[in-house]
């Protein structure tokens, strides 16, 4: 049994996996989400430069980070699920902690891009009403139509970016666990929720919901996603590493 | 700081495949263990089961008294390295280190750092830029320096030259004597690390075949050398594990220890007796028909 341990002389440290796992895993995404927040902020500028030189700038350009900030983070949440659980589980932690540490970073994640689109979308407006170009919205999909329904955008962006991440976790696992060919007939299930979550917030497939009681009802799609992640997850036999 | 290992009855399928049939054993806290067996005879499956990589499909493991299964205090103490290590290929050894640091109990980081230095590693690049011993080697610090209380190694010499293999061998027990905890070697290379091992378990085709302390299983066998007839005549009636013939002279491996008098008159005979290495007796053990 236990003999006399590195506690005894005191240098024993014990920390939370989960804290541990977390604050991994948020230090990679930021470094990410700059990258991203980086190429949005380039394109709003260097856009409509370019645009003006041929044409009237009429529309946002942030607009279009949406589906950017959607399918980069559900791709890093793959990997995330995929790969980071065989690192996780060999330095000691169990897969409950990794389930646990991987959704608190689903959940910080999807509000920072959220944050930093809802900001981008506010400058360019500004910047745009300054020098007299045109700020529409012409994403049918979004819950918003101007940038200055910032709750609606809030809302938009929040439900689409964190069933983006959990769909990716969800992605990530079942392919790790169930391989190439379950994994990939098991798509509609783990990535088709994430694609109905637009047209349940803005098409008539919820009619007469209003658009208002829609945004909770919406919200338990991440919710039912990030149970099954856990479920997947929960004994998952580590696969061997490609060395 | 040490964990012993109890292994009852356990057994473990993939699909149709039995990887691991009833295997019960015991790993004593404290010590060495080499587990060996040839290709496909359910090593890594063991380690993996005492490391909750994986479930058994049947039977009981107990770590340091528990179910190791997302046992966070357990798992805290038991580090398998598989081959490489299952670390992040893509992100600098400094920062895998890190991780490892936070993520460990007992890390020490100046071992790490000294190791790195031993092992020539430069902590900006990424394991997936290293070559295959260069890799196995950062493995081999990770379990080092984790200073689990079970610390398991599974192959972690692929791909390592012969002085980075004696660079670790030397690391290890250098830290073990340091730091004594329950250690286990998987390893085809019986002949590098049978001066290190204190217990010996010998998988085949998913059944131990036999978990001994080492000192008693090479006392297990008997090489006897001489002219053909007379080795025969001598060997007689014993368990024979091997037979080498050169010319005239034939050396026969029997399994069972010799009393004062076989020895004697196997003196008187002419004959020569040897120890069996490991090495030896694991072939003799476990190829294919072999008297156990």
């Amino acid at each position: 049994m236990t003999t006399p341990t590195l506690a005894a002389a005191g240098r024993v440290r014990r920390r939370s996996s989960t804290r541990v796992a977390t604050r991994w895993l948020l230090s990679r995404n930021f470094v990410m989400a700059a990258w991203a927040a980086g190429i949005l902020v380039l394109a709003v500028v260097v856009g409509p430069v370019l645009v003006d030189r041929f044409t009237t700038v009429e529309i946002s350009v942030a607009q279009f980070g949406r589906q950017g900030f959607t399918w980069f983070p559900f791709s890093i949440a793959i990997i995330t699920s995929s790969v980071y659980i065989n690192v996780h589980v060999a330095a000691g932690m169990t897969r409950r902690s990794l389930g646990r540490a991987s959704l608190v970073q689903a959940v910080t994640m999807a509000a920072t891009y959220t944050v930093i689109m809802t900001v981008v979308l506010q400058l360019e407006a500004l910047a745009f009403d300054a020098v007299g170009w045109g700020h529409k919205i012409v994403d049918e999909n979004a819950l918003f139509q101007d940038s200055s329904q910032v709750g609606w955008i809030l809302a938009d962006l929040g439900l689409v970016f964190l069933t983006a991440q959990v769909s990716g976790l969800l992605v990530g696992i079942v392919y790790y666990r169930l391989g190439g060919w379950w994994g990939t007939l098991a798509l509609p299930f783990t990535v088709g929720p994430l694609i109905l979550v637009s047209p349940l917030l803005t098409s008539t497939l919820l009619d007469p919901i209003a658009p208002l009681a829609r945004v909770p009802l919406v919200g338990l799609v991440p919710v039912v996603l990030a149970a099954l992640y856990l479920a997947v997850l929960r004994n998952a036999p580590l696969r061997k590493v490609a060395t | 700081m040490s964990f012993a290992v109890q292994v009852r009855d356990v057994t473990v399928r993939y699909g149709r495949t039995v990887a691991l049939d009833h295997a019960t054993v015991d790993l004593a806290a404290g010590a060495i263990h080499g587990l060996l067996g040839r290709n496909g005879s359910g090593k890594t499956t063991l380690l993996s089961v005492l490391a909750s990589f994986r479930r058994p499909t049947s039977g009981s493991v107990l770590v340091d008294g528990e179910d190791p299964w997302e046992n966070d205090r357990v798992m805290a103490g038991v580090c398998l390295v598989r081959e490489s290590g299952d670390v992040y290929v893509d992100v600098s050894m400094k920062d895998n280190l890190r991780f490892v640091a936070d993520a460990r109990p007992n890390f020490d980081p100046e071992l790490a750092g000294r190791l790195m230095d031993t092992f020539e590693l430069e902590a900006r690049r990424t394991p997936s830029s290293l070559s295959r011993g260069k890799k196995s080697a950062f493995g081999a610090i990770v379990g080092l320096a984790s200073r689990a209380e079970l610390t398991i190694f599974d192959e972690v010499y692929l791909g390592m030259d012969a002085p980075s293999r004696y660079a670790f061998y030397d690391a290890l027990m250098a830290d073990y004597v340091e730091h004594p905890r329950t250690i286990v070697l998987s390893s085809h290379l019986i002949d590098e690390i049978q001066r290190l091992l204190e217990g010996v378990v010998i998988l085949d085709h998913g059944r131990v075949l036999l978990a001994e302390e080492a000192d008693e299983l090479r006392a297990r066998g008997v090489s006897v050398t001489g002219p053909a007839d007379v080795v025969e005549q001598f060997t007689a009636g014993r368990v024979v594990l091997g037979r080498q013939q050169l010319g005239r002279t034939v050396e026969i491996t029997i399994d069972g220890r010799l009393t004062a008098a076989d020895r004697s008159a196997a003196g008187d005979l002419g004959l020569e007796l040897g120890p069996v290495d490991l090495q030896s007796l694991f072939v003799h053990l476990t190829e294919k028909g072999a008297v156990r």
